[in-house]
């Protein structure tokens, strides 16, 4: 069943959630390969921005409330293996929708990165 | 429980109920976790510029969705009840006053009945109020109650 809330998000072209944030990014970005729970999606966010990115508690659940409710993520009703992992753990996941607006974002910074690239100033620095 | 993740729960009043209700427990997890990998001090610096940065955020979230669709129900509520008590203002209010001016027409002051009956409808508002501030705690309630499902 569609909710009337999916409804109004799907109403809503990917581009007008643009840009988004860093900390939204990097979310996205951490549950780009599949669902995590709050500690993994940190983890990856520091491990894929190298150490420059470490999200706190609060950012984090912020970030994923606003996700939430604008339907770019959900929360995954399967459970891990109890042996495995804490059932307690609340494990989150891109939605399709999610998917879109992260390749817009995605395809919006290469547009960037290739404008930028293509300047004189950028184009005389040699990289570090 | 440690004392730094008792310390942090206490922290987790800062935030607005609503997101207290629904991230505190997976808050307090993230940071035990933290805590078995991180160098305590540095962990709590970071901890503490996280809270200086998102607890406002999420204050002002809150006031702003008070006053958004977020809740259409809650409104709702509040859109009737605010009807009701004009409607009885204007009600008492009108009575009071028609009472007033047949009383006035006549010879001497406002009688006790007239004084009676503003003690009743100002008691009768004054017993909306408290009517309006129960329903709208009853079903913040039965929100929190969906929320944590």
């Amino acid at each position: 069943m569609i909710t009337r809330k999916q409804t109004r998000v799907a109403l809503k072209p990917p581009e007008s959630f643009l840009p988004l944030t860093p900390a939204v990014f990097h979310i996205l970005v951490a549950l780009g390969d599949g669902e995590a729970h709050g500690y993994a999606i940190m983890q990856e966010v520091a491990e894929k921005s190298r150490g420059a990115v470490r999200l706190g508690p609060g950012t984090l659940y912020g970030a994923v409330n606003r996700l939430l409710k604008d339907g770019l993520i959900e929360e995954s009703e399967e459970r891990p293996d109890p042996e495995m992992d804490d059932t307690r753990r609340r494990y989150y996941r891109l939605t399709d929708f999610g998917g879109r607006v992260l390749a817009a974002e995605t395809k919006r910074m290469a547009d960037l990165v290739k404008a930028a690239r293509s300047t004189t100033a950028v184009r005389k620095m040699k990289p570090a | 429980m440690t004392w730094s993740e008792r310390f942090y729960s206490a922290l987790l009043f800062l935030y607005p109920v609503e997101f207290r209700v629904r991230y505190g427990p997976e808050m307090v997890q993230l940071f035990r976790d933290c805590c078995r990998e991180e160098e305590l001090f540095a962990l709590w610096l970071r901890t503490l510029k996280d809270l200086a940065l998102s607890v406002p955020r999420e204050r002002g979230r809150d006031l702003v969705s008070l006053s958004s669709f977020d809740s259409p129900g809650r409104g709702v509520i509040d859109s009737l009840v605010v009807l009701f008590i004009i409607g009885a203002n204007l009600l008492f209010g009108g009575g009071a006053v028609a009472f007033y001016v047949s009383r006035g027409l006549g010879p001497g002051a406002p009688s006790t009945d007239f004084i009676l009956l503003w003690g009743i409808s100002a008691v009768g508002l004054g017993g909306l109020g408290v009517l309006r501030s129960l329903i709208l705690a009853r079903f913040r309630q039965i929100q929190y109650r969906l929320i944590k499902l």
